[in-house]
């Protein structure tokens, strides 16, 4: 169920395919007006089977075009030329009125669906050259500067920039949403896999790890090794941070899952069952100070304690408290510490904490190891 | 959300203190006779070991159940004193085999042993009725202690649970007040027992807290116990109410 890497086609957009559709059935009812403007003018009409042999010729090519759906950028180059000739036919062909000022054409707006086409392929640019040629075209039947060809020219120029803009548009918003679905398809295969691996692989690693231990020895050690792995699977597939999608949507993070990525493996992270929410440069601020404690902790409480950070949600405040088991500093050290200015951690916790518009505070006792506290709004604060 | 709750980064004392109540013989509770024990958990190797693990340190395993409705079955069936029970199981979740026990008014204590942590899921089966949630990596004796801890009616408590539990307690407190007069009052902790259970969040056991807070292990232990009771009272208030409001509009 991994996300499929889709062909980049047009087929995906709604906006482009409805488009695609309708320029199909425009193709044809161009065909038919120009029928019946010839028809309307027959009587005047230079060589009247001339002109009906170059509708006929249209008529092939947009029945080729309605049954073949082609969408190629070729073939709509080679439209425009047929087009640009079916434009220039009108000089020998039609009446002496529209040979002359260019009143109307043989393929009357047939001679458009190409222009749409190519903007539609190549987005405004494309739409604007494409509309720029047939204007010319349209000029040269003529043979001189008109009106009438100019102010069509106006129309088509705009057609073909305006569609052409809508395509990228379309296809910028296609993308985008594409790429939402392989996000949402990869974290439903996570969660899939979240599934599998717990029902399955962490129990069957959470029990070698256990037994190992009861049975002592060398699989002691092979359980130490199930457990390692197990903790490592379990914030693979439980803790599932994306903190990459959280930071695109910007909105509130929730703290929970934001300080789970940063806790390391000898801390508990302990939290309630609901989300707490903080907004998400906040919630990055108060994970490097969480950070910066259980640094603090490695260093000064050594490898073998356990830490926890306990995340309790006051609605107003949030409160975080790191604690560790270690032997414990006594308050007047942390104090005279600060002072001397060499406990850099001090001021890397309580600096973020306090830009937070909080306060953190040490409390230490022996036996009970080092706790810091953070208090901090959950409102927007002065920064 | 899943997961980092209750997660077993810790095999040491979180909250459990084996030195807390182990003054009995090995297996026995109240009574002479040994502690009986029902064990309930979909993954026979697990439930293997930990029926053999309870046999061995003289527990009387009376039955066993592969999912959540023989679970209910077998636990009304052989009325044990301890109920031990796997969250994810098929049939029934953890949640709703603790609600089944409790309406058929079962006296089995119930023990949840759980290699998820997954939050909402923890959170519920305890609001349900369980008194006791370990993780599956704690050691052996950190379970059978809990069992014996059960079986005497006292809550065991992790860090995570206790994380739970406040938090719960926290989400109530921020609801805005029941309008009408027969919907029940979110529960509130007192200052002391929010401050216990936020040190028990802390990692602390209960001798620590007692001596940090100069009370008694004893006091610790019934704040604790209070705590859980209280969430348990609100949730039955509830799903009474739930049940009444139904029955009203049907």
């Amino acid at each position: 169920m991994t996300p499929q890497s889709t062909p980049a086609t047009d087929d995906d957009s709604l906006v482009l395919s409805a488009l695609w559709g309708a320029l199909r059935v425009f193709r044809v009812l161009a065909l038919v007006y120009a029928l019946w403007s010839i028809w309307v003018r027959h009587a005047e009409m230079a060589r009247l089977d001339l002109a009906l042999m170059v509708i006929g010729v249209l008529s092939v090519w947009t029945a080729y075009m309605y049954v073949s759906r082609r969408r190629d950028l070729r073939i709509h180059v080679m439209e425009m030329v047929l087009a640009s000739a079916a434009v220039m036919s009108t000089r020998w062909f039609d009446t002496p009125l529209s040979a002359t000022t260019g009143d109307t054409t043989i393929p009357g707006v047939w001679q458009n669906v190409p222009v749409v086409a190519i903007a539609l392929i190549l987005g405004w640019r494309g739409g604007l050259i494409a509309s720029l040629v047939i204007t010319a075209v349209m000029i040269a039947q003529v043979g001189q500067f008109d009106s009438e060809p100019l102010s069509n020219a106006g129309l088509i120029v705009m057609l073909g920039t305006c569609l052409g803009f809508g395509a990228d548009v379309a296809r910028t918003e296609q993308a985008e949403l594409r790429r939402a679905l392989a996000r949402q398809a990869e974290v439903a295969e996570r969660d899939r896999l979240a599934r599998v691996v717990h029902d399955g692989v962490l129990q069957a690693l959470a029990f070698i790890h256990r037994r190992g231990r009861d049975i002592g020895g060398e699989s002691a050690r092979l359980g130490m090794i199930a457990a390692e792995q197990e903790l490592r699977l379990r914030a693979l597939v439980i803790g599932m941070p994306l903190p990459e999608l959280e930071v695109a949507i910007a909105g509130p993070v929730d703290l929970r899952r934001a300080l789970d990525a940063a806790v390391t493996e000898s801390a508990t992270l302990v939290a309630s069952a609901e989300p707490v929410e903080l907004d998400s440069a906040k919630a990055q601020e108060v994970v490097a100070a969480v950070e910066a404690a259980l640094d603090n902790v490695r260093k000064h409480a050594g490898p073998q304690a356990q830490a926890w950070v306990v995340v309790d949600d006051l609605g107003a405040d949030v409160v975080v408290t790191v604690r560790d088991d270690g032997p414990g500093v006594s308050q007047d050290r942390i104090a005279e510490a600060a002072q001397s200015g060499r406990l850099g951690v001090s001021s890397s916790i309580k600096g973020r904490i306090e830009d937070l518009g909080g306060r953190a505070r040490y409390l230490t006792s022996p036996g009970g190891g080092t706790m810091v506290e953070m208090w901090i709004p959950k409102g927007r604060a002065a920064t | 959300m899943k997961g980092q709750a209750n997660n077993p980064r810790q095999p040491g004392p979180d909250g459990v203190d084996p030195l807390a109540g182990a003054d009995g013989d090995l297996g026995s509770g109240l009574a002479d006779r040994p502690l009986r024990v029902v064990v309930a958990d979909d993954h026979p190797m697990w439930r293997d070991a930990v029926a053999r693990d309870l046999v061995d340190a003289g527990f009387s395993v009376v039955g066993t159940a592969a999912d959540g409705p023989s679970a209910v079955s077998r636990t009304l069936a052989t009325a044990p004193d301890v109920l031990v029970l796997d969250l994810n199981m098929p049939g029934m979740r953890g949640s709703a085999v603790c609600a089944e026990l409790a309406a058929a008014g079962s006296p089995a204590r119930i023990l949840v042993l759980s290699v998820s942590g997954e939050p909402e899921e923890v959170l519920s089966t305890i609001k349900a009725g369980a008194t006791g949630y370990l993780v599956k990596s704690a050691s052996r004796e950190e379970f059978l202690e809990a069992v014996r801890r059960t079986a005497e009616g006292r809550a065991v408590f992790t860090a995570g649970l206790a994380g739970l539990v406040l938090g719960e307690f926290r989400r109530l407190g921020q609801q805005p007040p029941p309008a009408e007069g027969d919907v029940p009052a979110a529960p509130e902790l007192t200052e002391r027992e929010t401050e216990v259970l936020r040190l028990v969040a802390t990692g602390l056991s209960y001798k620590q807290i007692a001596a940090q807070l100069f009370i008694s292990h004893r006091t610790v232990q019934n704040h604790v116990q209070n705590t859980l009771a209280k969430l348990q009272m609100h949730n039955r208030v509830e799903l009474v109410r739930y049940a009444i409001e139904r029955g009203l509009h049907e």
